[in-house]
């Protein structure tokens, strides 16, 4: 909150504050925190997503057709996230692990594995429990933790299901789980003869982790797992 | 980045994954390099589709689920069209 408050008897913000508050700052936006200039727009491509924002806005409001908006903004998306050519990764990797399905997918069990923070009602991967909006400031402590895998039986309550991610904004996924956990669209697939089963045990953790952690510890820990529970094949969802 | 490494440890394992990720982080498939991804062109956190698009959530997990039967190559990586939902749920 500070950067906003400093403004009111302080000099004026300048463009770059601006743009950088809507990343965990004053004005935090996870749908738009892509807007940091450390990102990919930079200060200009900030100011100009604006301004053809509120142009695209205007043609909306006369044609009623708001695809060109939400394109803007997934454009802009993709340019914020895109790292300069010249960018040294953090992991990069040569060469590719490959696993051959051992019987055709419609003969398989597949498991469902999403980054998008979901867990059941009671089921806390933390034992503090905060909010959604209590873990957005706490994104560092996230990213240095080793990620909680939590387990969603196929037949829970889809009302039991609880989603918290300090990373991405997940109105949507209260609204609908399938956004970023789509298990009932693959309780379809295996109705339409797609997938031969989908685990009675599918999980979530949260993807904004430790990837160290993760490598190391935790996701050999989750095949092992996944291995003793028969699973053939594993969809991923990032989010 | 998480679900990249998740997915080349459990192929390590000898369980085959397919992977889905907003364009956005198309770089991730590239250099995380998981064996098969699939694209959306959809904002962060509806990497699925949209609340309720049942249309649209159903063209995602099907192409991955295609992805995951068909592909032969290591590091497959394909991008659905655009199809987010612009209009109010009916």
């Amino acid at each position: 909150m500070a950067e906003a408050e400093a403004t009111k008897d302080g000099p004026p913000e300048s463009l770059e504050g601006f743009l950088q508050s809507f990343a965990y700052g004053a004005r935090n936006d996870l749908l738009f925190k892509f807007l940091h200039p450390r990102n990919g727009l930079k200060e200009q491509g900030g100011a100009e997503f604006f301004r053809r924002l509120l142009e695209l806005l205007g043609e909306a409001f006369d044609t009623g057709d708001y695809a060109e908006v939400m394109e803007h903004c997934v454009s802009a998306q993709i340019q914020g996230y895109t790292p300069a050519p010249n960018a040294k990764p953090l992991w990069a990797y040569d060469d590719t692990p490959w696993a051959t399905l051992a019987r055709p997918l419609s003969e398989s069990r597949l498991a469902l594995i999403s980054a998008g923070g979901l867990f059941v009602t009671g089921d806390d991967p933390l034992p503090d429990e905060p909010s959604q909006s209590q873990s957005i400031p706490r994104i560092d402590e996230f990213l240095r933790m080793e990620p909680t895998l939590s387990e969603i039986p196929l037949n829970v309550d889809r009302n039991a299901l609880r989603v918290r991610h300090p990373g991405y904004d997940i109105r949507g996924t209260e609204r609908d789980h399938n956004v970023v956990f789509p298990i009932d669209r693959l309780l379809e697939a295996k109705r339409s003869g797609l997938v031969g089963e989908i685990a009675e045990t599918n999980y979530s953790f949260v993807g904004a982790t430790s990837q160290l952690r993760l490598k190391k510890h935790a996701a050999p820990a989750w095949a092992q797992m996944l291995i003793e529970r028969g699973v053939d094949a594993a969809l991923l969802v990032g989010a | 980045m998480s679900v990249g490494h998740t997915a080349r440890i459990l192929e390590e394992a000898g369980i085959a994954t397919v992977c889905v990720y907003i364009r956005a982080f198309a770089h991730l498939a590239h250099r995380i390099k998981p064996p098969r991804v699939l694209l959306t062109r959809h904002i962060l956190g509806r990497t699925i589709g949209a609340p309720g698009d049942i249309a649209r959530q159903t063209e995602v997990v099907e192409a991955a689920l295609e992805l995951l039967a068909t592909a032969t190559t290591p590091n497959t990586v394909r991008e659905l069209p655009a199809g987010y939902r612009t209009a109010p749920a009916s």
